[in-house]
């Protein structure tokens, strides 16, 4: 056992799957396990937030558009026009990637809060489009009956079935995340976060580069929205708000911009967050956000090193003359 | 035979002449130092080279191939490879993975292959990681690996952006004032360094304003002045030339 646990590169991620295929176990209703089901969507979206914004450093402030646009077009082909649900799913990732590729086009002129403007807007359009195309997209009455997801002939509606559904999923684009980063592509959005002529110099397309990002992102985010559409059983407009993007945003950051691992925690945390802080009602807001300004603020980094070292030198270091 | 060959580069910002037809060639395997007074357009020839610039006038050509609509990035594919005069390293990236960026064109090894993380793309992986630990060892790095750059002392930085310019196997590679800001010490190991690559085959173009170091490694100087090229030729005539003691010293200099 011990040489298997040697041999598993990414703990964090074992760690992680570990406490949340256990989790369940304590929570006593469904609506419980309806949440997590929500943050490990959220999760999965953040995956690809925090590759476009923490490791390329292009910003997407409407991100919850690709979201929309995975499940709207999952929904409406499902319900509306009755195709197979899992090739319904697929198109909905596609046509996710498909908007992802056109809101890369401002990123090759436009950078920092030029491009965030850029992306407000993107999820302001779909927002607008979602709320005024009523006959496809219900508008603000929602859009019910979107049809279960068949595997084998298994209607899948129960709700703790789709938490491990969308557990493994997360958990799998974690890994697919880590590759990337860690890979020459993942290397090469680094660069062109920093230094774009440097990048440029090295032999690394940026255009590519950058179309790459947002590819991914927008998959992720559409996966994301696509499994959101079939799980949850109706989609309503308030999906679309910008609050959301925002959200994803916040979790991406907190999670520390570039760590995939980190994003898991903080999407499902965020998006437990307000139902776990109920009993604070109306100031919840205020606790929360003050604890976000308190992980994003205050150098985390510096203070464990400042207390490693405090520690080191008063246990293991006591008969060692300091210069 | 020259390898990298410029043909009357003019390259203008507004009003102002950067470069005004330049000429020169470096041979194959040769070392050549382009120097001048502050201003003169060395940097804007390096980069002009590069494709950072388009030059309005005149052509690049290396091994005979027009290049100088390239983009920067195809300049790269081609073989050329720079460093900058301000150090322009990835500082969120270690040590390792910043020579590893710079073997970015050389990766064959697509996107699924990453996914699935297959054997191959463990291999090339590898390969690379191993290249780049050669060539710390090369300048003199070795144990910094997981370093990041920031913490590293100024002339090492120097010595990291030579190694990330040489793990994109160049056929020629330019370096923008190698030694500014180092010591003695760090100024000999550059020398030994620029003459171990020349014994190697690697084409070296580099602006220096260390006399020291352009008389030990180079074949051949080119002086600018005010973008426009005063004088050619090997270091010991470059010395006596009278109109580069006026374009350094003024007019004075040259009566006493």
């Amino acid at each position: 056992m011990k040489k298997y646990w040697y041999q598993i590169k990414s703990k964090p991620i074992v760690l992680f799957s570990l406490v949340f295929l256990i989790l369940p176990l304590f929570l006593n209703n469904d609506y419980a396990v309806y949440v997590a089901n929500r943050g490990l969507a959220n999760a999965t979206a953040v995956i690809g937030l925090i590759l476009l914004y923490g490791i390329a450093g292009q910003i997407s402030l409407g991100h919850v558009a690709f979201f929309a646009i995975g499940a709207y077009s999952t929904a409406i082909l499902s319900a509306t026009h009755s195709v197979p649900v899992p090739i319904a799913m697929m198109c909905g990732i596609l046509i996710s990637c498909i908007f992802g590729i056109f809101l890369s086009i401002p990123s090759f002129k436009l950078s920092g809060p030029f491009l965030s403007i850029c992306t407000v807007a993107f999820g302001e359009v779909i927002r607008q489009l979602v709320i005024n195309m009523e006959w496809l997209t219900g508008g603000p009455y929602g859009f019910y009956h979107i049809p279960k997801l068949v595997v084998f002939g298994y209607s899948i509606s129960d709700v703790h079935t789709w938490y491990y559904i969308l557990l493994a999923v997360a958990v799998l684009m974690a890994v697919v995340g880590n590759r990337i980063k860690h890979s020459h592509y993942g290397r090469a959005l680094y660069a062109i976060n920093e230094d774009e002529i440097a990048a440029e110099v090295m032999g690394i397309n940026i255009r590519r580069m950058k179309r790459f990002a947002f590819i991914c992102s927008s998959f992720f985010a559409g996966l994301a929205g696509v499994l959101y559409a079939h799980f949850a059983g109706y989609l309503s407009q308030d999906l679309v708000l910008s609050d959301n993007s925002y959200n994803l945003f916040t979790m991406a950051v907190l999670g520390g911009t570039d760590s995939i691992l980190g994003g898991l925690w903080t999407g499902v945390g965020l998006t437990a967050a307000p139902e776990i802080m109920r009993f604070l009602q109306v100031y919840y807001m205020l606790i929360l956000y003050f604890i976000v300004l308190l992980v994003v603020l205050v150098p985390w980094s510096k203070i464990t090193k400042d207390v490693k070292d405090i520690i080191n030198y008063k246990f293991l270091h006591k008969s060692k003359a300091v210069i | 035979m020259a390898i990298l060959e410029i043909r009357n580069i003019t390259k203008r910002f507004g009003g102002i002449v950067a470069l005004q037809e330049v000429s020169l060639s470096v041979d194959k395997g040769g070392v050549v130092a382009i120097i001048g007074p502050n201003g003169s357009g060395k940097t804007t020839l390096l980069n002009v080279i590069t494709g950072v610039y388009v030059p309005e006038e005149g052509e690049v050509l290396l091994n005979g191939n027009c290049i100088q609509s390239l983009s920067p990035e195809k300049v790269c594919k081609v073989g050329i490879s720079r460093t900058f005069q301000n150090i322009r390293l990835f500082k969120k990236l270690t040590v390792l993975e910043n020579v590893m960026i710079g073997s970015h064109k050389l990766y064959k090894r697509g996107l699924t292959e990453i996914i699935i993380s297959t054997k191959g793309f463990k291999q090339e992986q590898e390969q690379h990681k191993k290249r780049a630990m050669e060539l710390l060892e090369f300048v003199g790095l070795k144990g910094k690996e997981g370093v990041k750059p920031e913490n590293l002392p100024y002339a090492s930085q120097r010595f990291l952006e030579i190694a990330r310019a040489l793990a994109s196997e160049p056929q020629v590679l330019l370096l923008d004032e190698p030694a500014a800001g180092m010591n003695a010490v760090e100024i000999e190991h550059l020398i030994e360094l620029i003459k171990k690559l020349s014994k190697t085959g690697i084409t070296i173009l580099l602006i220096e304003h260390i006399m020291g170091l352009v008389r030990e490694v180079t074949d051949s100087v080119v002086v600018l002045s005010y973008g426009e090229k005063i004088a050619e030729g090997n270091y010991e005539d470059i010395e006596k030339n009278t109109a580069v003691i006026e374009a350094y010293l003024g007019k004075g200099a040259i009566k006493c």
